[in-house]
Formats: structure tokens, sequence, C-alpha cells
């Protein structure tokens, strides 16, 4: 049972980080139907951007958070603002294929500014463990957890109250219709970049003690990629809830099933929800309409 | 623009359109049959690459390109072509039974991975593709009595009266033939009613199946062709390659498999060669451009890709057509000089397409 | 001064004429009249750029260094090097390139097991050798090849190393934990073949993938089993991931030791001490400044200022491979041939790097110059000599 428990702990961790990269797989999708590839390397230039806040300038964990957070928002900003925007209505594919090239820029742009070595990301409770009832848990994974609550209850309560938060719903339920109703779609699509980038930030910033910060860190968005169709792509609770269910799956696959079912477990859950459910646990129903 | 006149039915089905596109296509096949004459190994090696992601190009185009279903999931096609071929051939196979078997068997899967494709469509579909890739590649590693496992194997390179066919100016003729065959192949099945009912398919599905063209059929079909033409290529690559591992048939290689297409020109054949042109020859272009350069420059650390990534970047973002596109255009252009208008090629304003 | 060279150079071209009617030399790749072309086809980019990199710039610093001596009998060295971005494609691509287009000698540092298993075919059938990879693989030497070298300890060895240490000191259960890739595969079995030879063998294993961020079920298995001593076939990310897991769990009666990528500064200098304790077993050990040769303390002081990090052990054995290269290319005279350079290197006896590693024989039968590792231990933030050099085989 503590092992059990203890299986838990671990995925719930790993899985509240492919939950938040698949949040911001899904802000995008929603709002502007792009499937943004590059997704985990804006995860990986917001680990690079706190890396350089705090060991190049010095700064605390916290300065160095909320910084980074701002710099990917303002980043993500501008690149829909200069690149993305010039391929609205162009086919979805294309689309696509430009955040793959993206990612390749951005993958290459870091290792020219932050080298190839791999940096160490100092967190203030990056070593400590508590003990609940036999189960250990690293206060990284409660970071993870606790920042993925909390970014989460922001956003929720951002999307249902403010005012901007609802433009942006009425922006991704229906574009023209928004857009007669006075709201400025393409400077609101610019700002779900600009959530998405800094929920990406974020991502990258609580996994970053568990990990080194190089550029392979671009490889989580694949699993996250796959947590956001399982979900339902297209759907806020169902990006969350497939984040942790996969973190959940491998751990305990890995744990009860042959070696190596760990890695592929995740993909042979999602093989298999969308064999019985093809829009995902928490997709919408919709046929094309003609 | 030209528009033949046409007086005659037989002339809707010919394979080229006027006398000039004969004229050029007739240079084309010359320079590329006399080429082993005048180009050394390292160009052949790398035309024939080119060529074989040509044809994994053609097979990706008919699947996505014609019959609008995307795979980001080709790589495995290729790894099961491959495989098997270098596999059948280990067991003394001759070269042209296992080419076909390596066919047969990546259509066969082909067409079982069409089946959900019945149910779930794109996006997800995009991903059931991206989960079978791995689950594939899981396969490669796990069943170690055929594959060899992660240390993988070397490919067999069979000869033919004592002339080695997998290598320098055999290894291109062979490739050369493939494509030929492969493209001739696609231009037969597009004209054909299977053709259209795919483009019928990818324009609207709801259309085509109020119009009697069954779902299940074709799309199934267009897996299975597409994954056949792949694997067929994959064989070609296993001896390009000439040693086989799972970690060449990863989900990024399929991602740039896609990458071709679409680069290339989405729906039509030449796009799938421009495509497979940018993915196969520019990286070599680039490495080859780096040579001139300063080694303060040119050892920088990721310049290749990130030159890679910025062209693709332009290249989408100045002609989301892609490339074929752009051709078309610039044909245009100069077909109809000086009377060339602007607004030629312009469409209405337009907004994010829904799938909605 | 000047009629000296005159006369050097009358010689020389009259021994050019005389020796052009054998063609012996005009007929060898790779090498003009003024210049020894070699090609790398590393990574500059991609996962194993860090490598890569640092080995491209050793390697220039050595052919620098050579080149500004005077070449070797005459010729300059060239070194070429590629990006194949660790995949295979990219590689085979660049090894055309090198081979086909730039007609290089010989080939060296090429990154990655499944990377030089997909160039060597196409070495062989140019006849070029395929020298001192950045890859530790068995395959890399053995079984012996005339093409083949290899000139430290490889992964089996230094896991052979890292294993015997371990039984001497009293271990007896031994667990792994492994990547599931080739490289993995090849520290179980190196780890599994010296178990044997002490009677034992590995109690339980378990995999991950290169880039799972996540270990603690692996952990878990092998708490369960009682391991005392987990040999690790990681890198270095999934090295600290292994280790930082277990020890926050709680699990201290254990001990865990990795092979040459993790002996790396990234996981050495994990922040507050996170690493502390860590083994690695390596066959190229980085002295501590005021033990290493002079040679070696000039180089690292070079490197430093030119590229402005501390060179990594991947830097070190391709500054030594050009060195044997240039003394192999010495020793086979001016008329160098690629059999007499290969026959050269052959007859390499107790060599002697600038960094202070174990001496390197080589012969007809063995291409490995050594196969001697290094147990080492992290202490404060970086690795501390423990024992060594060890060589399984004695």
């Amino acid at each position: 049972m503590t092992e059990l428990s203890q299986l838990i702990v671990y995925g719930l961790a790993t899985g509240c980080i492919y939950s938040l990269i698949a949040l911001g797989f899904v802000l995008i999708y929603k709002a502007t139907e792009m499937v943004n590839f590059a997704q985990g390397d804006l995860l990986m230039l917001g680990a690079f951007v706190a890396v350089t806040f705090i060991l190049t300038l010095g700064l605390s964990y916290w300065l160095a958070f909320i910084l980074a957070v701002i710099v990917m928002a303002a980043f993500s900003y501008g690149l829909d603002a200069v690149v993305l925007r010039r391929v609205i209505g162009q086919p979805q594919f294309s689309v696509v294929m430009l955040t793959i090239g993206l990612g390749f820029i951005f993958r290459a742009g870091a290792t020219m500014i932050w080298g190839t070595e791999p940096y160490n990301f100092p967190a203030p409770f990056s070593s400590g463990v508590s003990v609940v009832g036999g189960v250990v848990i690293s206060h990284v994974a409660i970071s993870i957890v606790v920042g993925t609550v909390v970014l989460c209850s922001i956003l929720w309560a951002f999307f249902r109250f403010s005012k901007l938060g609802v433009a942006m719903q009425a922006a991704s339920q229906n574009q023209l219709a928004a857009y007669y109703m006075g709201v400025p779609v393409k400077r609101i699509f610019s700002l779900i970049w600009a959530i998405s980038g800094g929920v990406a930030a974020v991502a990258g910033i609580l996994i970053a003690p568990l990990t080194l910060v190089d550029n392979t860190m671009s490889m989580l968005g694949l699993k996250a990629f796959a947590a956001a169709v399982l979900g339902g792509f297209g759907s806020i609770p169902g990006a969350l809830v497939g984040g942790i269910l996969i973190g959940m799956i491998e751990q305990v696959s890995g744990a009860y099933f042959i070696d190596g079912s760990k890695d592929i477990a995740a993909y042979a859950t999602l093989l298999l929800v969308l064999l019985l459910r093809p829009q995902g646990l928490f997709g919408a129903v919709g046929r094309k309409k003609v | 623009m030209r528009f033949p006149y046409k007086t005659d039915y037989g002339q809707d089905l010919d394979l080229f359109k006027s006398s000039s596109d004969r004229f050029w296509y007739g240079l084309l096949a010359l320079v590329l049959l006399s080429m082993p004459l005048w180009v050394d190994t390292f160009w052949l090696g790398e035309v024939s690459y080119v060529f074989i992601l040509g044809i994994v190009g053609i097979g990706l185009m008919i699947l996505t390109g014609y019959a609008g279903q995307v795979s980001i999931g080709h790589a495995a096609f290729l790894g099961i072509g491959a495989y098997t071929h270098a596999i059948l051939l280990s067991m003394g196979t001759p070269f042209v039974v296992s080419l076909v078997g390596a066919t047969a068997l990546s259509t066969l899967i082909g067409a079982g991975v069409g089946f959900p494709a019945l149910r779930v469509a794109g996006i997800y579909l995009a991903m059931a593709t991206f989960a079978f890739n791995f689950l594939v590649e899981f396969v490669f590693v796990r069943w170690e009595s055929m594959t060899g496992g992660f240390s993988g194997f070397a490919v067999a390179s069979p000869e033919f009266l004592g002339v080695s066919f997998t290598s320098g100016g055999g290894f291109y003729y062979i490739c050369l033939l493939s494509i030929v065959l492969a493209i001739l192949l696609t231009l037969n099945l597009l004209r054909s009613p299977t053709g259209r009912a795919l483009i019928a398919l990818r324009d609207s599905e709801t259309a085509a199946q109020a119009l009697g063209v069954r779902l299940a059929r074709y799309k199934t079909t267009a897996f299975a062709i597409s994954a056949g033409l792949t694997g067929f290529a994959g064989a070609l690559f296993a001896h390009r390659i000439g040693y086989l591992a799972p970690d060449i048939f990863t989900i990024m290689f399929s991602i740039q498999l896609l990458l071709m297409v679409v680069v290339g020109g989405m729906g039509s054949i030449h796009g799938a060669i421009f495509g497979a042109i940018f993915v196969g020859a520019l990286p070599q272009l680039i490495a080859i451009m780096r040579d001139y350069l300063p080694d303060s420059v040119a050892r920088q650390p990721g310049i290749e890709p990130g030159i890679f990534g910025l062209l693709l970047v332009l290249t989408i973002l100045f002609e989301p057509r892609g490339i074929y596109g752009r051709w078309l255009k610039i044909k245009h252009y100069f077909s109809v000089f000086p009377m060339h208008k602007k607004a030629a090629f312009s469409r209405q304003k337009s907004y994010t397409k829904s799938e909605r | 001064m000047k009629a000296r060279n005159l006369l050097t150079s009358t010689l020389a071209a009259l021994a050019l004429a005389l020796s052009s009617s054998g063609a012996s030399q005009a007929q060898t790749r790779g090498v003009t009249d003024t210049e020894v072309i070699i090609g790398s086809a590393g990574d500059l980019s991609g996962p194993a750029a860090n490598n890569g990199l640092a080995s491209a710039h050793a390697m220039q610093l050595r052919v620098d260094e050579i080149n500004a001596a005077g070449g070797i009998h005459g010729r300059k060295l060239r070194l070429i090097v590629e990006d194949a971005q660790y995949q295979v494609p990219r590689a085979v691509q660049a090894a055309n390139k090198l081979i086909n287009r730039d007609k290089i000698f010989a080939m060296i540092g090429t990154v990655g097991t499944p990377q030089n298993n997909a160039v060597f075919p196409l070495l062989e059938q140019n006849n070029i050798p395929s020298l001192f990879p950045l890859s530790q693989a068995r395959v890399m030497w053995s079984p012996v090849n005339k093409l083949k070298f290899q000139f430290n300890a490889d992964y089996r060895d230094q896991v052979g190393g890292a294993v015997k240490y371990m039984v001497d000191q009293k271990k007896t259960k031994f667990c792994a934990e492994y990547q599931d890739t080739d490289f993995g595969k090849d520290i179980v079995t190196g780890a599994e073949e010296e178990l044997k030879k002490a009677g034992l063998s590995i109690v339980a294993k378990s995999t991950h993938k290169p880039t799972d961020t996540d270990l603690g079920t692996q952990m878990i298995n092998l708490r369960k089993a009682g391991c005392e001593v987990v040999v690790l076939g990681t890198l270095g990310r999934d090295a600290i991931i292994a280790y930082t897991t277990a020890r926050r769990a709680g699990w201290t009666d254990v001990e865990f030791i990795g092979v040459s990528p993790t002996y790396d500064p990234a996981v050495s200098g994990v922040p507050d001490g996170g690493t502390d304790g860590l083994y690695a077993s390596t066959g190229v050990w980085i002295k501590p400044r005021e033990e290493m040769p002079e040679a070696g303390r000039q180089m690292f002081d070079k490197y430093k200022a030119a590229y402005g990090s501390e060179p990594t052990v991947s830097a070190m054995i391709s500054y030594i491979g050009i060195d044997l290269i240039a003394i192999a290319l010495e020793k086979a005279g001016k008329d160098v041939t690629t059999e007499s350079f290969l026959a050269a290197l052959e007859s390499i006896k107790d060599y002697n790097d600038a960094f202070g590693n174990p001496p390197q024989n080589y012969s007809a039968d063995n291409h490995q110059g050594s196969n001697a590792a290094f147990v080492t231990r992290v202490k404060g933030g970086a690795y501390e000599l423990i024992a060594g050099p060890i060589s399984h085989t004695d």
C-alpha cells in the first residue's frame, strides 16, 4: 500500500508537468486551432531564462521565477504578433510545420546562447524531503503539484471573472461573432500565446530542479502532446486530467508490468482511448458541418 | 497559366499535358539517366537519398495531400520496410523477392492502421499514428531474435553478376527506376476512380459520403498504398543506411517526413519531390556551405539545424502553399510576361478555417 | 638558409618525380603534398552536442599545435568536422561527404554507437581507418578489424573495473539501472561478465528511456530487491535523477556506480551536494591540476582561454586521438599509405598521453590502447579518485 501511494506521488508530480505543457497546447489550439509543436521548446527556453537570472544575475529563485514567466509571456506575445499572425487562414498543417521550424530555431538559438553544457538548476527546496506515513515526498514534487494547482486556479479565475478572460473565451468559441461584438481578435490571440508561453515557463522552472537544464528538455513536449489528446484536444480540464493520468499510468505500469512497459504505456493507453472514444476523454462530440 | 485546347477524350488521360511538358520531362530524364557519367560518387549518393525520400514523399502525399489523412508515424512504415527487407535478405531471399515482401508487409500493416482512421480524424488521427510510431519502435527494440534489439544489425548487400547494386551507380539506377515507377503508379492511381474518391474524401468527407464514396474502403486503401510505398522506400533506405538500429525510426524522423509534403506543397507529386530535396539535400548543402565559412562561425554549435529551421520558417511564411506553389507562380509570371497581374493568385481575405 | 631551402625542395621534387613511377604516394587518399585531411562526423547540435563540440574544439587545438610546429613530414593536418546531430541518416550523409567529397585520409571522433555502426561499412569500402570514436562500445575495436582503433577502456572495461572494485569491498548483491539502449545493454553485459568471475550475478535489473525525467518506480523496484550496489548504465541527467531519487527516499545503504558519461562535471556539480557519494568509473581520468604533467596543464589553459570552459573527458579523448594520429603519421614516413599508417599505429608501445593516463600499447591483434579504469567518487562538488587504474583482466 505504501508502495502504491509512493508511486502515486511520483506519478502526480510528473503528471502535473505533462498537464501544464498540455495546458499550453490546448489554450492555443482552442483559440486559434493551431497545434503548437514548439510548446516543449518554450518550456526549455523558460528554464534557460530562469537559469540566467539565477546563476548569471544572481537573483533569488522567486524573483527569477516571476521574471522568467514575464519574459516568456512577452516573447510568446511577440512570436504571435510577428510570425504566427501572418499565417492565419493558411492550411492547418503549414502552421504546424511552422511551429516545428520555430522549434528548430529555438533549440539552435538556445545552444548558441547558453552553450551545450547542461546547467544545474538551484531551487531553495531542491534537496528537501518529507515522510508522510512511510511515503517519501520530495519538496520538488510538492512544489510541482502546488505550482500547478495555484496556476490553474489563477487561470480559472481569470477566464471566469475578468473581462479579458471572457473575451478570450468568446474569441475561441466563435471568432467572427466575437469580432463583430468588438473583441480585438488578433490581440486576443497574441495574449493567449502570451499566457501559453508563461505557462510553459512555469512548467519548465518547476521541473528544472528534477532534471538538468539543456536542450533535451524540449522532448517533454511529446509526451505532453499525448496527454493533451488523451484528455481531448481543446478541453482544459481534459488536458489537466490527461496529463496526470499519463503520469500515473506510466508509474503503475512500470512497477507492475514487464520491464520497459513504462515507456509505451502512455501511447498504448492513448491508442485504446482513441479507438473507444475518438474525441478523447473530455472532447466535445462534433460533426463538421457542410 | 496555359490551358491546352483539348480535341480528344484521350488528352484528358495523357500523362503530359502539352508538348513542351514532354520536352522538359524528356530532358530531365536524359540528365538523370546520364548522371553517373558526369557526377562524382558523393552527389550520386545524395541524389539516390533524395529519390528514396521522394518515394516516401509520394506515399505520404497520397495519404495526406490527396486523401487528407495526416500521419506522423511514417518512419514506422519506413522501419517496417527496412527491417523486413534486411531480415529477408539475411535469410538468403533474393533481392527482388524480399523487396516485394517488405512492400507487402508494410501494405498490410498500413491497412491495419487505416482501420482506426475510420473512427478518428484530424489531430486525433495524427496522434494515433504518433502512438503507433512509438509502439513499432518498441517492437524493434524488444523483438531481439529478429531485429537484434538495440544493437541492430548490418544490412547485407547482395551482388548481381559481380556488380554491387546497393552502392554507387548501380544503387542510383535502382532508386531512379523505383521513383519513376512510384510516380507512374501514383499518376495512374489519381486518374482512376479510386484517386478521385480519395480527393473527394479530402475535400469533404460528408459530401463524399453523400455521393456514395465508401469512407471505410477508401481510407483503408489510402493508408495501405501509402504504407506500401513507404515500406518499399524503407527497403532501399536500409541499403542507404547500411546498418539498422531502432533509434533511426523515431518520431522526429516521422516529423521530418511529414515536413517534406507540407514544405513541398500539398496535393501535388511535384511537391513531394521538392520536399524530398528540401529535407534530403538541404542539410548537406548547408554542411558544404559551412566549409567555406571561417571556423569560428562554422563550428558554432547548432548552426546547421538553426539555418534549416530558419529556411523552413521563411518558406512557410512566404509560401504557405509550399515550394510547388511558388514554382507555379514563377512559371505563370514568365509564361504571361509581361502581362502578369499582382492579383493573379491572391485569394479572398481569409479567416482561420475552422474544423469545428 | 634560402639556398638550403631551395636544395631541399629540389631534392623533394626529384624524389617525387622518381617515386611517381611507383605511384604509391599519389594514390593515398586524403594525403597531398601539403596536407593530410582528417574527418570527423561529430555532433555540433542535438542531444550529444556537449561531447561533440568539446571533441571538435580539442581536436582543432592539437591540429593547430602540430601545424604551428611545422606539420608532419612537411604536411599540415586539416580537420573537417561535420554536424551529424546524433541522427543516423545525418551521420551517413556526413560520412558520404567526408569520404566522397572531401576525400579524407582517416575518420576520427564519430559520436554515438549506432552512428559508428552505420558509418563503418562506408569507411571499410574505401579502406579508411575509423579511429578513436566517441563511443566506448565494445564493437568499436573488437573483434579486431585492421581499420578500427580505440585507445581507452570501453564501457565493459569500465564497468568491469567498477564491479571488481565493489567485489573487493565485499559487496555481493548487485543490481543494474540502465538506459533502454545499446549503450545500457553494453554496461549490463560487462557487469554480468565480471560478476560471473566472482560467482555472482545481477539480482535485479530495471530500465528507463534516455528522456525519462523520473525514476521513482525503478528505484522502488530495486530497493525491494535489496541491492547493495546499483550499476548505472546512464548518461549524466539520468544518473543524477536515479541517485537523488534513491537518497531522498531514504535509501542510504546502497552504493551507485556509473561509467564515463556519468563522470561529468554537471553530475558532480549538483547544488547542495545532491550527488555526494556517487561513484563513477572512467577510462580517462582528469587529474587535479598539480598532479598533471606539464603538457596537460598547458592544454587545459589553452583550451580554457580559447573556449571559455574546462576540457571534458571527450575533449581529452579527441586531443589524445589527434596526437596518436600524428605519431603514427610521423612513424609511417613521408610516403605514407593507409597500410603503413595502420602498421605504424599498431607499433605504438608505451605511449603516455599529456594527461597522465595509463600507458597505451597496440599490436596487430590488439587495437585497444589500454583497458584500465579509474574508480572515482563525488565529494564536495567534484570527482575524487578512489582506486585505479584497475584492469579487470589482470
